[in-house]
């Protein structure tokens, strides 16, 4: 911001009239640049002239000094050396005075106690519910401990907009969006928090889950909002991009889940079913986007929209967003789920792998289920799924969970 | 009965639950505050007592000891918890209350103390004061009273005065509008049919336009910035008092808080994520002094929930269209005994801040700072003057306005850039002419940063930048971090300022430029600090799906 000022004489506010001669316009900018050049604008902070004056006219100075009428010696000198400051009227003028002068309205053009006018510094928009394919190609680990930290912070507010989580995220040393929206993907698996399509997050219930293991012994972990504090018998176990896991041996307060995973299958519907509960978008106009439909393996461009399918669809000013067609609508969701639904309709989805023994179940990489599907999977162990050559490897599932949650998907499964 | 502790509880809520982050709390204490609060705690007097009796009996029964104040307990070494002091400065504000009911002139302090005794239950001492309360004793429980505000944020009327004043001033400045000043208030509103439904700001315009006010009263209305915001605060009160009495008389004192009150409404805005159309909804402010609810609004499509968002206001509700604005907007409320509706008063304009806890969001709250950018949403009748004070230099603004239907404009980015309003006539835009006017020369901005919750701390490297703006080409700025000073240097007006404000704790920026003073605190929190949020499977949220929520790991059937 520059300003324009100088001096330092806060006073009583009072109006000289000079006689003043040639264009309104030219004779104000002339006195105006003068008065800053030689930093009176303090004293002399705004100048007046009568609306559509032509030729001869008053030019009204307005003052702030600390009597009225008495301006500053040195000021005084200052204002005898501008050649349109000649010929001051003897006495000093209120504002109903001046306006008594002029016929009509007068122009201000102020000088001093003003500022620049500032151009607001715009955001990139960003549009945290479309997840990109790279996101979840990318493999960056996050900052250790942010994640447990972001949690934190999400249990304290409750409640807020996608800004306030990028800002928290940047503050733990998050600044890709990229990284950001991973790290909540993996809260909203861990059962920690909900995403809305108006772009605001809710942070869930605190809860301790029980799950029974292979060997038949119980784990307790947590759920939902927590903080720093631990209680004896608590116990944290890091985990990459994601919080903590926290064992604990008693749930006291807290509500217990009993292997939720079952719950949630039994709560999730069946593939066509999801596909209705996804958003539906307004129509979407062909020609002002660019469009690139998705073949199996990536997106590529298209002229058109050539039928049912996912594409990716990029507005003018650069924004993209992917969306699901089915017949005559457009349905919006997260990118996995929308790539999922295609593939399946595409008949492109290979079998799961189950480990009975070990029980775990291989899902390749790109062909993730829906993201509430998904959840029901990391909630059999509290742990992100494991990377294991292009698969992901979901731990402590058991066959009938396999069976049910396959079957709502209308999937195959090969024990192996 | 209620305890003394139980009371002190009660007026700390009382005062501070609704005042928004930066805005000033009056401890105001009278005959009518401890009913709406002993009303709201603890229901109905017995009999037709009132709740002022328990109140003085809890205090003397605590604070008075064989004729002798006992007052050195209430000093807490911990200045984080709550202070214990509070009830009983509430009794010396009682007693200050009462005299300024009996009295027009001078307030001696010899008076006031014979005043406090009698509050107290006792006899005056040979020195002028209650027996075992020294001179300037009180002044302890002041300071720990506004340090307790500071922390949370909030700014206290809390004020020594000159010469024999100094102390009898602390309870005085509690009371914005005086008892005798708030009956011609309700008489000036029973003849001027003023509706519950104005905003403090709508009443100030009112007021101003008509005039014949009282001096006291006229003085406060030309008051800018966050002092304005008191006053409007103040007197949307006295028009909710007026309006639950439902008479222009003094209120039955026994009946004095059964009426019921109004939430008033902003407006917030938030835009399609898409298209970018502004969306317009409720944004209800939460009364002082009303204890939260449970409470929903009743709108034609169904029940919406009302939680508190932040300090001072609710979660937006509802929608509200172009017409809306023009026509304002009533909804019953239930869940509430002292709240009955939800009201958006009909104006013509609205002044909206950027949010600070939502990028891209604005809504109207509290009094812009110098040099901020706004987005003015106006009437179209307006639109003259508005132009014309764009010809004179005070307001610059981006792009032409969009408009929004029924007349309704939005002005974006838009900023006063002059600060010689008084030199131009407001025309017909005398209340926007008002609002926009620069509440001084000066203020602090603090931008960017991550709050850690809508109470206005932030997070441990994650502090705001610092920018002083002001209408002259030099300011000073001191900040002091738990009352050590960490920073005092000249700045320039605009420019980041290189402070770091990293460490965990409390605070304090003053700028200063050309006599003039602006004063922002804010709390640094270490992550380790943050405390989760009470949640519960009861409370609104989750997903719903195929006759479900989902909530996390929690699955409910609907």
């Amino acid at each position: 911001m520059s300003l324009a000022g100088g001096g330092g004489r806060a006073g009583t506010r009072w109006f000289r009239a000079y006689n003043a001669y040639g264009k309104p316009a030219v004779v104000i900018e002339s006195v105006a640049r003068f008065l800053r050049q030689e930093n009176l604008t303090d004293t002399v902070v705004s100048l007046r002239v009568e609306r559509g004056a032509t030729g001869e006219f008053l030019l009204f100075l307005a003052m702030e000094t600390t009597y009225p009428g008495v301006v500053p010696e040195d000021v005084e000198d200052a204002l005898s050396d501008c050649r349109h400051l000649l010929s001051p009227l003897p006495e000093p003028l209120t504002l109903a005075q001046i306006e008594g002068l002029a016929s009509g309205d007068l122009q201000i053009k102020a000088l001093g106690q003003c500022l620049e006018y500032r151009q607001v510094r715009r955001d990139i928009q960003e549009d945290p519910f479309d997840t990109e394919a790279r996101i979840l190609m990318k493999d960056a680990e996050l900052p250790v401990g942010a994640g447990e930290k972001l949690l934190w912070f999400l249990s304290a507010t409750g409640t807020g907009p996608w800004s306030s989580l990028r800002a928290a995220g940047a503050a733990l040393g998050i600044l890709d969006a990229v990284q950001v929206t991973r790290l909540v993907r993996h809260l909203r698996l861990l059962g920690h928090l909900e995403t809305f399509p108006a772009g605001r997050w809710q942070v869930s219930p605190p809860a301790a889950v029980e799950v029974t293991l292979p060997g038949g012994e119980t784990c307790r972990f947590l759920v939902g909002a927590r903080d720093s504090r631990r209680r004896p018998g608590e116990r944290a176990e890091a985990q990459p991009g994601g919080p903590d896991r926290v064992l604990v041996d008693e749930a006291g307060e807290r509500s217990v889940l009993f292997s939720p995973a079952g719950s949630l299958v039994e709560a999730l519907p069946d593939a066509a079913g999801f596909v209705t509960s996804l958003e539906v978008l307004g129509s979407v106009n062909e020609r002002a986007l660019k469009l690139r439909q998705f073949s199996g393996e990536g997106f590529v461009s298209c002229a058109g929209i050539t039928g049912d399918g996912l594409y990716e669809l990029t507005s003018p000013d650069g924004r993209s967003v992917h969306a699901l067609r089915r017949g005559r609508d457009w349905r919006r969701g997260e990118f996995t789920a929308l790539r999922f639904l295609t593939l399946s309709a595409m008949n492109l989805l290979g079998p799961w792998r189950f480990s009975a023994d070990a029980q775990e179940l291989a899902v390749r990489f790109d062909e993730r289920p829906p993201e509430l599907y998904e959840r029901a999977l990391v909630l059999c162990s509290g742990l992100l799924p494991g990377n294991r050559g292009g698969w992901l490897v979901y731990r402590n599932v058991t066959a009938p969970l396999v069976a049910g949650l396959a079957g709502r998907l209308g999937l195959t499964w090969e024990n192996t | 009965m209620p305890t003394y502790l139980e009371w002190n509880a009660a007026l700390i809520e009382h005062a501070t639950h609704g005042a928004p982050v930066g805005s000033t709390v009056y401890l105001e204490v009278s005959d009518e505050t401890l009913n709406r609060i002993g009303v709201q705690w603890w229901g109905a007097p017995a009999g037709q007592t009132l709740w002022r009796g328990d109140f003085l009996a809890a205090v003397q029964e605590r604070c008075v000891a064989q004729e002798r104040v006992s007052f050195e307990w209430m000093l807490s070494p911990e200045r984080q918890k709550e202070p214990l002091g509070v009830a009983f400065l509430g009794a010396m504000v009682l007693a200050a209350s009462k005299m300024a009911m009996d009295e027009a002139g001078q307030v001696h302090e010899r008076n006031y103390f014979k005043r406090l005794s009698d509050v107290l239950g006792m006899p005056l001492g040979s020195q002028g004061r209650p027996p075992g309360l020294p001179t300037g004793a009180e002044e302890l429980l002041w300071a720990e009273w506004v340090h307790y505000l500071r922390g949370r944020g909030l700014g206290s009327s809390a004020r020594g005065g000159e010469g024999s004043h100094r102390f009898i001033a602390y309870p005085i400045s509690q009371c914005l509008i005086p008892e005798g000043q708030k009956q011609r208030l309700r008489r000036f509103f029973a003849e001027r049919g003023y509706p519950a439904g104005w905003d403090g700001e709508t009443v100030a315009a009112h007021l101003r336009a008509e005039g014949g006010l009282p001096k006291k009263l006229t003085e406060l209305l030309t008051r800018t910035g966050a002092a304005a915001e008191d006053v409007y605060s103040a007197l949307q009160e006295v028009l909710q008092d007026f309006h639950a009495s439902g008479s222009q008389a003094a209120l039955p004192e026994s009946m004095v808080s059964a009426g019921t009150r109004q939430l008033v409404c902003g407006v917030y805005r938030e835009e399609h994520w898409r298209t970018g159309e502004a969306l317009y909804r409720l944004f209800p402010r939460h009364p002082r002094g009303v204890r939260p609810a449970e409470m929903a609004v009743q709108f034609p499509w169904g029940p919406e929930a009302l939680s508190v968002e932040r300090p001072g206001y609710y979660r937006p509700v509802g929608e509200v269209q172009p017409g809306d604005l023009s026509n304002g907007l009533r909804f019953n409320v239930t869940g509430s005994l002292f709240v009955d509706a939800l009201v958006l008063p009909a104006r013509e304009y609205w002044l909206l801040r950027r949010d600070p806890d939502a990028e891209g969001m604005f809504a109207s709250l509290s009094t812009p700072g110098v040099g901020e950018h706004l987005l003015l949403l106006v009437h179209d009748r307006l639109l003259p003057d508005i132009q014309r004070f764009k010809d004179q230099e005070l307001l610059a603004w981006r792009d032409t306005p969009a408009v929004l239907g029924g007349g309704w404009l939005e002005f974006h980015d838009l900023m006063v850039i002059g600060n010689h309003w008084t030199d131009v006539p407001a025309g017909k835009a005398q209340a926007l002419h008002e609002a926009l006017r620069p509440p001084g020369n000066l203020s602090i901005h603090l931008e960017g940063g991550a709050r850690a919750q809508r109470a206005g701390a932030y997070l441990a490297g994650a502090a705001p930048t610092v920018r002083v703006m002001a209408f002259s080409v030099d300011a000073h700025l001191t900040v002091s971090c738990d009352d050590e000073p960490i920073f005092s240097s000249s700045v320039i007006p605009g420019e980041a300022v290189a402070v770091t404000l990293k460490q965990p704790g409390a605070y304090e920026l003053i700028a200063h430029s050309r006599g003039q003073q602006a004063v922002r605190s804010l709390t640094v929190v270490a992550w380790e600090d943050l405390r989760a949020t009470d949640l519960t499977l009861q409370q609104e949220g989750g997903v719903e799906l195929n006759g479900h929520r989902i909530w996390g790991a929690q699955v409910q059937a609907l």
